[in-house]
Order: structure tokens, then sequence, then C-alpha cells
């Protein structure tokens, strides 16, 4: 499983199911929709963490499912907030 | 206290005239008698003195005047600049009264940080604001001018300045610009209007300004917190349609239209994410400005 | 010549008790005409003035400064991009001037207002950096092939490049002086002794002293004069942070001589002395070996360069204020390439400049 790392601060508010993200490194602000809080709090809070550690951490969501966990990731990726570390 | 009309001349033309307007204190000077007569229409509530005797310290040294280029030969060119700097391209002469208004609005967007800057109308009743982000076309400036008339305090038309400590609007009340059509409506609708010289084909067509209420100047410094975000759009014949605007979208919407988001940075989204929270956020779609006029009236109260 | 307010303040001068309403409203224009109100809101929060500034003056400080904490955060973010590019390569990007002292944490980088990020790398690898550079999304921003071709034979550094989505501009050097300057050093000599930076890979910055050469080297022979002010306040700011940690300017004169870069030393020592306090021994300038202006030379460039290192403001220009920057715009390319060139270059760019296709 791959391992991310966190790129830096990231500022977010949550409305509803909406949430705006402000990447502090790039000065870019996102808008995401349907992200859960747990997801975030977990991914923005550690610098380095692997899937697994990821998906243990938010078994307790049983709204998330695999694919929401990817495409999150690959969103996060894109805006400059994780980096896939390569092994 | 007013100066007598041969002393606004005297004072544009040799060491410049001032005005406060909100916290900010302009020094203008102008030998051109258009600009004169626009300042006597449009600035006759304002606190207005002679910078020679004045205080010496101001925010923004400006000048409008006339300037020689190739272009003259056909049209006469008049340019504005900031203490020596100039910012736009000459217009012709004419324009002259428009170019200081835009130029006055330019000093403050380009060089203030102290307070998030977004490019929308605010107006003020029962101690909130309402911001109206509006990118041109929405009809904001029409509205504007109109709620105005009808109780509403104006803060300004056109740069809503929210302070970054106490997330409240400091007004910066000045002439509300208007074009084309929204000229004959506001004309018809409020005989009593002060109107400012007509600018016409500029690049945005007809331009003018109307004087601001007297009591929006006398309030000048009074500061209010954000109850409102509303983002109208005008449409003709469309049906009145008012509803909430997602807050999280709304965010996104007032950071595309403000000055200075991404230079405040980090701070830019926290006020933005604070004041956004606090206030309702609605769009706003019409065509007839009485029902627009009541839609505002009827406004939920802010908690 | 009388001091200008804003020199007066940065040079001790004038203590903030002692200006006068219409000095601290000259003091903002001259500071905003020479992109140092930043630098002044730094200046006075060292000195625990900020509070006492009136508000008027406090709030464009503040606005400034704001400003340039945001370029930091960016030049910041860029650099990390470059670091991603110096991977590929097997030779580190020595960065300079503005970009150079805030990875190395120098005082000069406070307050500063950047635009471009100046990398220096070794002539030889200059189309390999500059292929890498256009992967990672930067293009060339020169179009007209004349000033292509001026750059690339002339010029120490090829024309700038714009990074497609991010905005950012970059200048990449092989030299700190175009190949056609008499004075031109041995860029090796500049690359063997550049060091690299604490927290970055593959990145570099001129050592301490080579840091000052080539700020001296760039204002005393760019013709862009217009940053003159900022540009010796930066000098003063690199002088004072050198001083700190060495006790005499010894090894600096050494390196001057070695490079060959005496002339542009000796104009910086001699004008952060007079402008800014900055105090040199006479003994430290008679070190410098050769090229220095002698004879009628001397009174003649302290004519210039006092009144073209000014802010260019008019509150502080005189009658020759003009003519003095003309002449050292010429003087700076008659530096740089010989007279058949110079003619028709000046001719070209005064043509271009009032069709409007250029604006310096």
């Amino acid at each position: 499983m791959a391992i991310y790392q966190r790129l830096g601060r990231v500022s977010y508010t949550t409305w509803g199911s909406f949430s705006v993200l402000y990447n502090r490194n790039s000065g870019n602000t996102h808008l995401v929709e349907n992200i859960p809080a747990i997801l975030m709090e977990f991914c923005f809070s550690n610098s380095y963490f692997d899937e697994q550690e990821l998906y243990q951490n938010i078994i307790t969501d049983m709204n998330i499912d695999d694919q929401l966990v990817k495409n999150s990731l690959t969103s996060f990726v894109k805006m400059d907030l994780l980096e896939k570390v390569e092994n | 206290m007013k100066t007598k009309k041969i002393d606004i001349a005297a004072c544009l033309g040799s060491y410049g005239l001032t005005i406060n307007i909100g916290f900010f204190r302009y020094n203008i000077r102008s030998s051109l008698r258009t600009v004169e007569q626009s300042i006597e229409t449009l600035y006759s509530d304002f606190e207005l003195t002679d910078y020679e005797t004045d205080s010496q310290l101001v925010d923004f040294h400006v000048l409008v005047d006339e300037v020689w280029q190739l272009r003259s030969v056909f049209n006469r060119q008049a340019k504005f600049f900031l203490d020596g700097l100039a910012p736009f391209n000459s217009l012709p002469i004419q324009h002259a009264p428009a170019i200081i208004e835009w130029g006055m609005n330019w000093c403050v967007s380009s060089q203030l940080n102290t307070h998030l800057i977004i490019h929308a109308a605010v107006i003020e009743k029962d101690g909130f604001a309402a911001v109206m982000p509006a990118p041109p076309g929405s009809g904001k400036s029409t509205l504007t001018a109109s709620l105005i008339q009808e109780g509403w305090r104006l803060l300004s038309d056109e740069l809503t300045l929210i302070d970054l400590n106490t997330l409240q609007v400091s007004p910066f009340p000045r002439p509300v610009s208007l074009k084309n059509e929204s000229i004959t409506v506001i004309k018809n609708r409020y005989p009593n209007v002060i109107f400012g010289p007509i600018s016409s084909d500029t690049a945005k067509g007809n331009v003018c300004h109307i004087r601001p209420p007297s009591l929006s100047v006398k309030n000048q410094h009074v500061n209010c917190p954000i109850g409102w975000f509303i983002f109208p759009k005008y449409q003709r014949e469309a049906k009145t349609e008012f509803f909430e605007f997602g807050k999280a979208q709304a965010l996104m919407s007032v950071a595309e239209n403000s000055f200075n988001y991404s230079v405040l940075g980090e701070t830019g989204f926290d006020v933005l994410k604070n004041v956004i929270g606090k206030a309702n956020c609605f769009q706003f779609k019409y065509s007839n400005l009485d029902e627009a006029i009541k839609v505002f009236s009827g406004l939920p109260v802010p908690q | 010549m009388k001091l200008p307010v804003l020199i007066l303040v940065f040079n001790g001068q004038i203590e903030f008790s002692e200006l006068s309403e219409k000095q601290w409203d000259l003091l903002i224009r001259q500071a905003r005409e020479a992109m140092l109100l930043a630098k002044l809101y730094y200046f006075f929060k060292k000195k625990q003035w900020l509070d006492k500034v009136p508000p008027i003056v406090f709030r464009y400080l503040k606005s400034a400064q704001i400003h340039s904490e945001k370029q930091f955060n960016d030049l910041c973010w860029e650099v990390k991009h470059l670091e991603k590019v110096a991977k590929e390569l097997n030779y580190p990007l020595i960065l300079l001037k503005g970009a150079a002292y805030t990875v190395a944490g120098r005082k000069a980088s406070q307050g500063r207002i950047f635009s471009d990020i100046d990398i220096l790398v070794g002539c030889e690898n200059i189309s390999n950096t500059e292929k890498y550079l256009m992967i990672n999304g930067l293009v060339s921003s020169e179009v007209d092939a004349y000033n292509q071709r001026y750059y690339r034979q002339w010029m120490h550094e090829i024309p700038a490049m714009k990074h497609m989505y991010r905005g950012s501009v970059i200048d990449l050097h092989h030299n700190i002086l175009p190949r056609t300057v008499k004075a031109c050093p041995d860029a090796i000599l500049l690359l063997k002794d550049s060091k690299p930076v604490f927290g970055y890979e593959g990145i570099n910055v001129l050592s301490a002293t080579d840091m000052i050469i080539h700020s001296a080297t760039h204002l005393f022979y760019d013709g862009e004069l217009e940053h003159g002010c900022r540009d010796i306040n930066d000098l003063h700011d690199l002088l004072i942070e050198y001083s700190e940690s060495n006790e005499s300017l010894d090894a600096l004169v050494i390196r001057a001589n070695k490079l060959g870069l005496q002339k542009p030393v000796y104009y910086a020592l001699r004008y952060v002395n007079f402008i800014l306090g900055f105090s040199v021994s006479k003994g430290v300038i008679n070190k410098l070996n050769k090229n220095i202006p002698t004879g009628i030379f001397v009174p003649i460039m302290d004519f210039l360069f006092m009144r073209a290192l000014m802010p260019a403001h008019e509150s502080c220009n005189d009658y020759w204020t003009g003519l003095a920057r003309w002449i050292l715009y010429v003087r700076s390319h008659w530096l740089r390439m010989p007279i058949y060139q110079l003619i028709p270059h000046l001719f070209r760019k005064s043509y271009r400049r009032i069709l409007g296709k250029e604006t310096h």
C-alpha cells in the first residue's frame, strides 16, 4: 500500500456536504464535495501515513467506501496537499 | 465645513483639495473644469479642505490632467496619476470625471491590505451590512442606487472593505456609478437624486455618478458587521427568485470577486470563513426593481 | 545634495519623533516609489516604533509587509518545485539575489519584494537546465527573434521563462555579467565557491563574499537604476550581516581582486558609506588593487550615482536627476556592448518603445 506525505498546513471548513480547503503553500483554495470530516482530519494531521493506517482510522464510519477514499486521496495529491511517496 | 466655489477651483489648481472619505484622505489636483464641476456636485456633503493649510499627511496624492500623446491630434487626452504613477492609459478629456472616480477606487484596491477588499456593493440597514458581489452586467449598480433611496445606508458601491481584525465593514461611501439604461431608470424613479456629468462613449458606454445620500456621508465612520451576502443577477423579464446559496460556494464566489484574497493568504481564508459563517447567503435573480426592493426589506434578520 | 527623508530615517540621521507631518507624508511616498515600504515596516518594528507611527502611515507599511509575506511564501513554494528539477540534474541550481537572500535567511530578504527568480548554472549546462525547466512547465517569454538572439549571443542570461500555470518567472544565468563586458568574471570561480542551502537539496547560493560582489556588480553595471535605492539598501544589509561574522572586509576585497570586480565593490563601499552611513576604513578600499576610478572620474560618478541611487520620486529629484539617470543608462549599455552594436541597439529599443512594444 502507498505511503502519503503531508505537504504542508491546510486550513479547511465544512458546511453541509461541501468543504473549502485552503493550501497554505500553493495559496490555492479548493471546493470539494462529500469528503467526510474524519477522512480529512486524518489526512491533514499526520506527516506520513500509509493507506492501511488510514483505513483503520476511518473504519468506524460505514459510509466510507474504498472508491471514496481513493478518489479523495487522488484529489488531495492533485491539490498539492499530499504527496504519494515512492517506496 | 464647505468651502466656497471659487476655493475648490483654486485648491484643485494649486496644492490640492483634500477630501475625507471613510477613513481615507485624498489630496486631489486637477486643472480641468469638468473635474471641478464634478467634485462640486458630487462631494458637496463631504469635508473639503485646502491641502496647503490643512494636515499634510494623506493616503493618496492624485492628479487628473491633460496629457499630450499622439492620440491628442484627434481627441484631447487626460490621464490619472497617483503620485506620479499612471496606472491607466489616457482617455478622452471629456471623461475626466469618470477617470478620477475609477482612479480613486484603484488607489485603494491596489495599495491596501489591512482589509479584505471585495469587488462588491455594500449597504446597511438595522446595523447589518448586505454585501453584493457582482461582476459587470449583474445590475448591481441600479439595485444599489435604488436601495440607498429606500432607507438603506450606502457603505460603498464598488469596494467592500472588511477589517481583518474586527471583521466589520469600513464604509467608503462615494458617488455611485451608473451606466447606460440605469441612468434613465434612476432619473425617472428618483427625480431628486443629484447627477454628476455624463461621460458618453466610454469603453463601458455612457457613464455617470450620483451624489451619495447625505446621511451615508454623515455616518461614514460607522462600521458594521455583515448580515448577508447576496449575489444579484439582473435578467430581462425574469421572475424574481431569491434562494439560499450554499456557504461553501458563496465563499468561493466571494474569493473570486476579491482584489486581495490571495495576497492575504491564510488570513484571507480565515476572514471569509468567519464572515460567511455568521452571515446568510443568497442568490437573487430579478427584473422588476419594485419586487427587488421588497425582497431586500424582507431579509431575515441575522442572529 | 540633500538626502531624502527616507534615507535620513534609514541611516539614523532622523528619529521618528523628529518627523513633521510633511516628512511622514514624503516618507511613505518615497518608500512606495522605491518599493521599500515593507522594509520600512521591519525597520520600525526592530526599533519598536511601530505603535508610534501615524495610522495613515501604518496602514501602508502593514499592507506592504503583508504583501511581502505572501511573496516569501510563494517563493518558498517555487523553490520546492525547483528542488524537483535539481533532482534530475547532477549539478546544483544556484539562486541569486532576492531568492537567494530568502532561502539563505539573509536580513536583506526581510520585506523584499521580488519579481523573478534568478538562477546561475555553468555555461555548459544552460541547454540541459533549460530543457528540464521546460519539462516542468516553464516556457520562454520572449517571442521576438532579435531579442532571443541578443540574449543568447551577448547576455549572461537567456530570455526569462514563465511557468504556464503558476505564473512564476525564472531568469537563467551562466554568469553575473554579459560576455561582452571587459570585467566579466570567471563564472567557474563563482560556481566552485557556492554553498548548499540548509533545508534544501540541490539548491545553492553564492558564498557570502560573492553574494555581496554580485549585488554590487548588478547595481553598478546595470542600467535599471529605478531600483537603485532598494539595491543599495540590500547591499547595506548584506554588508552589515557580513561584518557581524567577519572581523574585517579583507576577504571581500581579496575576492573582488581575484574576480576582477574591484570597480563595483569600490562604488558599493563608497556609496553605502555616503548614503547609509556604513563605516568603511580607507585602508580596506586601498587594498582594491586596480580598476578603481581616479581623478576627475570620482566626482563625476558621485554626481551621477548620488542622484540615481535615491528613490525615483519627484521629491528626491533635482534639476540634474533626469540627466544623471539617462547617462547611467547609456553607460550600462556602453559597458556591455561594443559601440558598433550599441547605437543600432539603442535605436531599435527607442523605436519599439515609441510603438509601445517594449517597456524597457
